[in-house]
């Protein structure tokens, strides 16, 4: 897959985006610790927590993507579409996240019932709280996260959706870690630059899921499968 | 929310009715009713909670695991692997399956198993004693399968039931507490701990222990505990949390003061005259709790249908067993009919009303406004024509007396004073608001500390006045012109002609058969009034003044309002214009203060009534605002419209989910995954429809109520760090 490394680039940069939103989780959880040690080790069971989430989350969209290809008749490239979709979508947040376009509509102010059960994670001590606090957030909606997941679904393997989430998953490490570590490390100049790449990286990737879609249209309808590094021992 | 009062056969938290019981003194409904209870009792941070949150949170982790194995034995057709690295791979995925299912069964499966058992000795069938048979038959055929014979193996249909069931209630308990949060608010704005003035000092003691009659210090910036007699100094007191009134007012010694209030200035000693469970912010609670049980027409629908749902249910369920094992075995009849228990389960359809109402009555509550019983909600959305009593509802409340013409038989200031003297007896005996007019006037002039020995007998005429005796057996009456002469009093033409030219109300006052005196007021508009008007006329009501007061006084302010009106009406004639109106327009309103107009709120489908102030439970009206502002009119029935459309929507949603559902169900072509996962939606769609009217609630010009309470949607969404400065920080860069 020669996605993955531009998939962990994008989860790397792509998280700077994300700091806006799942930040303070990660300094909540700081804000507790005495060293910076436990901190670290408190900050590294959160992200394990979370891409535990993505995982199990592309895994299911891989399977579904796989049981779409197979249920849909062989004419329609279901891997492709998926991927052409899956581009559009993270060229879509990239732009939103350069701000080139605005978007139209806010964000309604539905309630958020999950927030209390995240809430209560977040102020636990334990390192279980830790860990479901990170398995809770990486359920919580994040364009990013599904543009990802449409990706995963496009691989129509349910191995290599996972594999792709979790290092998405990886990816994000260093950035919410980072946060949760200083909060202040990078200057408020610096930040806003990182989040411009950022969203140009999240671009690139959409650009380039697109691109392979359209390469696939013309190819057979399981050739994506042959890019799964765990299949090829079964066929 | 007090539950003291509720029969034991009506649900302890919410209210809704379950069969009768006598084998314990709390019955829940369901689970999420029992939920909610819990964690109300406990307050939200106690140990218990977060186990409870975190028992979930693990078994969402295994399940995660499970379904994870499951979709990778799922997967075998595709990849087409054989030879015995393959089987062996997948025995260890079905193993693995179990080993993450059971720490799941036995996390979850509890509180359900019990709440299942505890239905089952009061003879219930419910919901849970299904889903419970469901679980326990999955999770053993699939033992045994994994152990004795080679068939599938269904330990994710088990975990996904229990985490739909936990996840489902879970949020029916917080959208149910979320939706009470109004009331709850309230009762967070009496302080915990109270200063105590003892004989030699102070002493800081809880709030319940502090007894009636007991002296307690309020120092400025804090919050009044509980209602009593202000002993020690006077100074300014917030009261909007009772009045709606943002302006501070100013109380002296002997006044009264209510718990919950702010004072603003001086430190101020207490004398109190109520309890925690007798003071005004309780009774403004219960007053709101009793109106969360009455019951609407659907409500009561719905509940009658969830009476004959669950033994229907639980039927058909068994119906679909028998005709899929007939048909294609045991494996088949099992899943059919599970996904028919999980897809019927009524949660839905009972939540539909009851919670949309009580997240729209928590929100009126936080704006002043008291809805009675859940009915008149329904009713302020039907309302087509508006009646408003004029004085002291349309114009300001407060009224003063601007001069007073005394007949040409009175002259000294002696005379005067004795007009002043009889005035404020009589006045008195009213709490209409010219009469109340007078008597502030007649204070404000000594009036009543003078020699005066009334016999004491005095009586209102509701609408026209008040008439007493004096020791001499002579008649005194303070009221209209038609009053008084009714009675046969003289009036002189001087002030005939005095009351004629008014342009402003006007009372009379007489005795000797004789009127002695005219008072005449001075009485303006609200400057709300025609802003409310405009926006009550665009909502599409017909608007209309009823007052006793003279034609060309109404039509002054009717002209100003661009409404129409009936001026010179009795309180009967009130009535029989209200009924009238009722044939031509269907559903009518009053608006009033509530006193002197209580036949007509009574009498109108529906009765407002403003200024409740301290009287919450005034009977006559379905909706008691607290303060006077017009401005709520108009929000409270885009309120009460929006609420029916919501209650309508989430109806024909669960309505419409389960008819859809069940059918796809018995005929088997649901998997149970996927009616759980169903199942949550279905509830999550009912919540968050019934919890948007709190997110989107419409705006009163006013909002000055928001500084003291935030609503709902804000407190809970923020979640909060403890870095507050990095939070900012970081929110910068965005």
């Amino acid at each position: 897959m020669i996605e993955l490394p531009l998939v962990f680039t994008s989860g790397i940069l792509g998280s700077s985006h994300c700091i806006g939103m799942c930040g303070p989780f990660a300094l909540a959880i700081g804000s507790e610790s005495i060293s910076w040690k436990a901190n670290l080790v408190r900050q590294l069971i959160y992200s394990v927590g979370r891409i535990f989430t993505y995982t199990v989350l592309g895994a299911t969209a891989g399977f579904a993507g796989m049981r779409l290809a197979e249920s849909l008749p062989s004419m329609v490239n279901v891997p492709a579409m998926l991927a052409i979709f899956a581009g559009l979508f993270l060229v879509y947040q990239g732009v939103l996240a350069t701000g080139l376009i605005q978007r139209k509509w806010k964000k309604a102010n539905l309630p958020c019932l999950s927030g209390s059960i995240l809430k209560s994670f977040l102020s636990g001590r334990s390192y279980r709280d830790m860990l479901l606090a990170g398995v809770f957030t990486g359920f919580l909606p994040c364009g990013l996260v599904y543009a990802f997941l449409a990706m995963a679904a496009g691989t129509a393997n349910m191995f290599a959706g996972a594999l792709l989430m979790a290092v998405f998953g990886m990816g994000t490490v260093p950035i919410m870690v980072a946060t949760g570590l200083g909060g202040s490390l990078l200057s408020i100049a610096s930040r806003k630059k990182l989040f411009h790449a950022a969203a140009w990286s999240v671009i690139i990737a959409g650009c380039l899921s697109i691109g392979r879609g359209v390469a696939f249209f013309g190819t057979d309808v399981h050739a994506a499968e042959s890019a799964c590094p765990f299949c090829h021992d079964g066929q | 929310m007090t539950n003291s009062f509720r029969p034991s056969d009506s649900c302890v938290y919410c209210g809704l009715p379950v069969a009768p019981s006598n084998a314990e003194d709390r019955v829940y409904c369901c689970l999420g009713c029992r939920i909610a209870d819990s964690l109300q009792a406990r307050g939200d941070e106690t140990a218990q909670n977060r186990w409870a949150l975190a028992k979930l949170g693990i078994a969402i982790f295994f399940a995660m695991n499970v379904m994870m194995f499951t979709m990778a034995l799922w997967s075998w057709d595709v990849y087409d692997i054989s030879g015995d690295t393959a089987l062996v791979l997948r025995d260890l995925l079905r193993y693995a399956c179990m080993a993450f299912a059971s720490p799941v069964l036995i996390l979850l499966g509890g509180p359900l198993f019990e709440s299942a058992w505890d239905s089952l000795r009061k003879n219930q069938i419910t919901t849970d004693q299904l889903l419970a048979i469901g679980v326990i038959a999955a999770f053993a055929y699939s033992t045994f399968s994994l152990l004795k014979s080679q068939q599938h193996v269904y330990f994710e249909v088990a975990c996904m039931i229990l985490i739909a069931v936990t996840v489902g209630r879970w949020m029916e308990a917080t959208g149910k507490l979320k939706a009470n949060q109004a009331l709850q608010s309230m009762q967070k704005l009496l302080p915990e701990q109270v200063r105590r003035i003892g004989p030699t000092s102070d002493q800081t003691v809880e709030l319940h222990q502090v007894e009636i009659g007991d002296l307690v210090r309020v120092l400025p910036g804090e919050r009044i505990p509980l209602d009593g007699i202000l002993v020690d100094s006077a100074g300014d007191v917030d009261e909007q949390i009772v009045t709606g009134e943002s302006q501070p007012v100013c109380k002296s010694t002997g006044d009264g003061v209510v718990g919950g209030t702010l004072n603003l200035s001086t430190e101020k000693q207490i004398r109190v005259t109520s309890t925690v469970q007798g003071g005004m912010i309780q009774r403004m609670m219960n007053s709101v709790a009793a109106s969360l049980e009455a019951k609407t027409p659907e409500q009561k629908l719905a509940d009658r249908l969830t009476h004959w749902f669950v033994p229907a249910v639980a039927l058909l369920a068994a119906f679909t067993f028998a005709s899929h094992y007939h048909a294609a075995g045991f494996q088949s009849a099992l899943m059919s009919s599970l996904a028919v228990v999980l897809i019927a389960c009524p949660c839905a359809l009972a939540i539909a009303t009851p919670l949309a109402l009580w997240a729209a009555m928590g929100l009126a509550a936080q704006r002043q406004v008291l809805f009675r019983n859940g009915d008149a909600l329904g009713k302020l959305a039907k309302l087509n024509a508006l009646c408003f009593d004029k004085t002291g509802t349309l114009t300001s409340g407060a009224i003063r007396v601007k001069s007073v013409e005394f007949s040409d038989s009175l002259v000294t200031p002696a005379d005067a004073e004795f007009v002043w003297t009889v005035a404020h007896w009589l006045s008195a005996g009213s709490s209409h608001a010219l009469a109340t007019a007078i008597r502030m006037d007649a204070r404000a002039r000594d009036a009543n500390n003078r020699q005066f020995e009334p016999t004491g007998q005095r009586e209102e005429r509701s609408g026209q006045g008040v008439l007493g005796l004096f020791a001499n057996g002579d008649q005194a009456a303070l009221g209209s012109l038609r009053f008084l002469l009714e009675l046969g009093f003289k009036v002189s033409p001087a002030l005939q002609e005095i009351h004629d030219q008014a342009t402003a109300p006007t009372t009379c006052i007489g005795w000797n058969r004789q009127v002695q005196a005219v008072f005449l007021f001075d009485e303006s508009m609200r400057p709300e009034a025609a802003e409310a008007m405009d926006q009550l006329r665009r909502l599409g009501l017909h608007l209309e003044i009823l007052t006793g007061d003279r034609q060309h006084r109404a039509a002054a302010i009717a002209n100003q309002l661009g409404m129409q009106f009936q001026a010179e009406l009795l309180p009967n004639d009130k009535l029989e214009r209200i009924k009238q109106m009722r044939q031509q327009r269907g559903a009518v309103g009053m608006v009033g203060d509530g006193i002197n107009d209580a036949p007509a709120l009574a009498e109108a489908d529906l009765g407002l009534a403003l200024d409740c102030g301290a009287d919450v439970s005034r009977d006559a009206a379905d909706i008691c605002l607290l303060g006077s502002t017009l401005e709520r009119l108009p929000w409270m029935i885009q309120l009460a419209r929006k609420t029916k459309r919501t209650i309508r929507q989430n109806l024909f949603w669960a309505f419409a989910y389960n008819v859809v559902g069940i059918g796809l169900a018995s005929s088997g072509m649901l998997s149970p995954i996927f009616s759980a996962v169903a199942m949550v939606g279905s509830s999550l769609f009912v919540i968050g429809n019934s919890l948007r009217l709190t997110a989107n609630a419409p705006e009163t010009a006013s909002s000055n109520h928001d500084a003291l309470m935030p609503p709902a949607s804000v407190t809970h969404s923020q979640l909060e760090s403890k870095d507050n400065r990095s939070l900012a920080d970081l929110a910068s860069v965005k």
